[in-house]
């Protein structure tokens, strides 16, 4: 298959197949824009060609003109592909945002073995039991190895702050 | 004959209890802290230094080197159980390692990781006892000219590498190299796309994006496919784990390929164990007899990528050690351990303190040595590892890639930017746009862009500098060659096809 592939000639999709389409589209649309950016920052404000050699901007306009090109050539000539991905994909990052935003008041260890305790108890459904264990297991883990031994300093949180 | 009595030396020197002793230890938490996601070995080797201080000088290089060799063991087990490379290195190693890993063949992937490991480590050993100051003269001959176009034959290779769609490939390296963009310039010194925000200044962080692009990246694809995943955990034992005669004749060419490739780039002042296990990766795909599955989980891709980045590490020593040039950030900080017990590397360390150098060097054996020990031990327990149900893993995962991206430079800045590349590339899988390639270019254009300004800088601008230098204009032809074959070799085809018709 060459640089440009062969184009394939669209297929009928079933609804459920044309919503999921969506998101590759939105990808590429993604990129384009990124490139144009890249490219119009690197030819207009960093430059291209400085003092007889690439200047700031030589490599952004030519991965952004390169990257933007083949992206448009993506979306319009090439047929999207999808695959099922569920709405429940996503969770984790939500969840684990959630953790990382209660960091400044629980702190490192606590906030993430609060989240491995609550996503195995209410996402996975587990038991009390598993769910404590693995928390509080993977909390003293974390303490004991970067904390401890590794000496990184994770942030401490106000909760803590308050108790001393 | 003189070289082989000075190693003997070295190795009676070297070879006491409490220097195995030392090597083991070294070796048992090289691999542990390689494996942790976002602790490579220069993290490895820099935590470790101040407690050597107290130590007998070749004791505690012993003990350093036998924590490098471990990180490198390290480095792929992360990548080839979770997807999570430790390092730069190993995400080539992901590439079929990963694969592997879900067809339920990890425990092969890690013993393939390590044999090909100790081999690489090994090739690149002797070569740097038999002829190190040599190849610490031919890294000399490659100047910036030379890097450039080294640099240029890494990245025109990568879109080629990787996924269903050259052309996504070669999106997602132009999007590795936009990336890479990112902070301030070397050559010029000037802000770009920061977005006015301190943390960008120095540009993006490797491991955060790598642990998200990779790792959190998995997290969520688990969500999606958590049903195989629990399906494959179940097939996993030592037993099918264990290489078989054929399998070990497999590897066994590819690494010692790779080893002698991985070793040669090693020496290259700034070119590192990415760029060798890459490169190594690269030539298996193109010379070897199943190149053109490699990327789908196979041994043979493992190997290349294993060994190249073991030989490169120990060829990181070479203008290490004869010109006191270090070829690796590990490397430098070896130097500055040497230097704190007043060793001076560069050309007179032969001569002015053979014990220490060939101390040394018969460590790195012994280290080598232990760490495949110390590494082929630990794979039953990381076999177990892999049967852990996708309901504790998933949590479990994602808690690492956090603390991962967060120990590298203590910001949150990184977590959170780890948690955005996870989502992005999570989304580029799904439109199947390969994320290695993506990598692989962020890696490799500020080397490119840095040595490509300095070459121009010494010829005033005048581009034949690539053509004047034969080391320069052969890379560039092999280039051309790698870029040309295709379209080539499509048109041979397509004239025999016509011929035969015609017949």
């Amino acid at each position: 298959m060459g640089i440009f592939g062969e184009i394939n000639v669209e297929v009928e999709k079933s609804p459920e197949e044309d919503r999921l389409s969506l998101l590759p589209a939105l990808v590429t649309i993604g990129i384009v824009v990124m490139g144009v950016c890249w490219a119009a920052f690197g030819i207009f404000k960093y430059g291209v060609w400085v003092n007889n050699g690439p200047g700031g901007g030589f490599f952004s306009a030519v991965a952004g003109i390169g990257a933007a090109s083949l992206a448009a050539y993506e979306f319009f000539f090439s047929p999207v592909r999808a695959r099922p991905i569920g709405g429940k994909s996503l969770w984790p990052a939500g969840a684990m945002g959630l953790a990382i935003l209660s960091i400044p008041f629980l702190g490192m260890v606590l906030s993430m073995s609060v989240f491995i305790l609550l996503w195995i108890l209410v996402v996975e459904k587990k038991t009390w039991r598993q769910s404590i264990l693995t928390g509080v297991g993977a909390g003293v883990a974390l303490y004991l190895l970067f904390g401890l031994w590794l000496k990184v300093p994770f942030p401490q949180g106000l909760l803590l702050e308050l108790l001393q | 004959m003189d070289i082989l009595q000075s190693l003997l030396s070295g190795f009676a020197t070297s070879l006491t209890f409490s220097n195995i002793f030392a090597a083991l230890v070294g070796a048992g938490l090289g691999i542990v802290i390689g494996a942790i996601p976002g602790l490579g070995s220069v993290t490895g080797v820099a935590l470790l230094l101040p407690l050597t201080f107290q130590m007998d000088p070749i004791t505690g290089i012993i003990m350093l080197g036998a924590v490098y060799y471990g990180c490198m063991y390290g480095g792929s087990y992360s990548a080839i159980m979770l997807n999570i490379p430790g390092d730069a290195p190993a995400v080539v190693t992901a590439l079929d390692g990963y694969p592997l890993s879900k067809n339920g063949q990890a425990g092969k992937a890690l013993f393939t990781a390590n044999i090909s490991s100790f081999i690489g480590g090994t090739i690149g050993i002797i070569m740097l006892t038999f002829m190190g100051a040599a190849l610490a003269k031919i890294g000399l001959m490659f100047g910036p000219a030379e890097v450039a176009a080294l640099v240029i034959l890494a990245l025109c290779s990568i879109g080629w590498l990787l996924g269903d769609s050259p052309r996504k490939g070669l999106i997602s390296t132009f999007i590795g190299i936009m990336l890479s963009m990112v902070g301030i310039g070397l050559a010029f010194g000037q802000p770009r796309f920061t977005f006015d925000s301190m943390y960008l200044l120095n540009g993006i962080s490797f491991i955060p994006l790598v642990i998200g692009m990779f790792g959190f990246s998995q997290v969520l694809e688990m969500m999606v496919n958590r049903v195989d995943a629990a399906g494959l955990m179940t097939k996993l034992s030592l037993r099918e784990s264990l290489l078989d005669r054929s399998e070990v004749r497999r590897i066994i060419p590819v690494s010692l390929r790779s080893g002698v490739l991985g070793n040669l780039v090693g020496i290259l002042p700034g070119a590192g164990a990415t760029t060798g296990s890459f490169l190594a990766y690269v030539l298996e795909k193109k010379v070897g007899r199943h190149g053109a599955e490699m990327g789908t989980g196979r041994i043979e891709g493992v190997a290349a990528s294993e060994a190249g980045n073991n030989a490169a590490a120990a060829g990181s020593f070479a203008p290490l050690l004869s010109l006191g040039i270090p070829g690796s950030g590990t490397a430098a900080v070896l130097l500055g351990g040497l230097m704190m017990w007043g060793v001076q590397p560069g050309p007179m360390l032969f001569q002015n303190s053979p014990d220490f150098v060939w101390g040394l060097i018969s460590s790195m054996y012994l280290g080598n040595v232990m760490a495949v020990l110390a590494a082929l031990a630990i794979i039953p327990f990381l076999v177990k590892l892999l049967r852990v149900p996708p309901a504790f893993m998933i949590p479990v995962i994602a808690v690492v890639c956090v603390v991962g991206s967060y120990s590298v430079n203590n910001s949150m800045f990184d977590v959170w930017f780890m948690l955005g590349a996870g989502v992005i590339a999570f989304f580029m899988n799904v439109a199947k746009y390969p994320v290695a390639p993506l990598l692989l270019a962020f890696v490799l254009t500020p080397r490119l862009e840095t040595s490509l300004r300095q070459a121009l800088d010494i010829s005033r601008g005048d581009p034949s500098i690539f053509l004047g230098s034969p080391i320069a204009a052969t890379l560039l032809s092999i280039t051309l060659l790698f870029i040309l074959y295709p379209m080539i070799s499509k048109l041979v085809k397509a004239s025999i096809k016509k011929k035969q018709l015609a017949k």
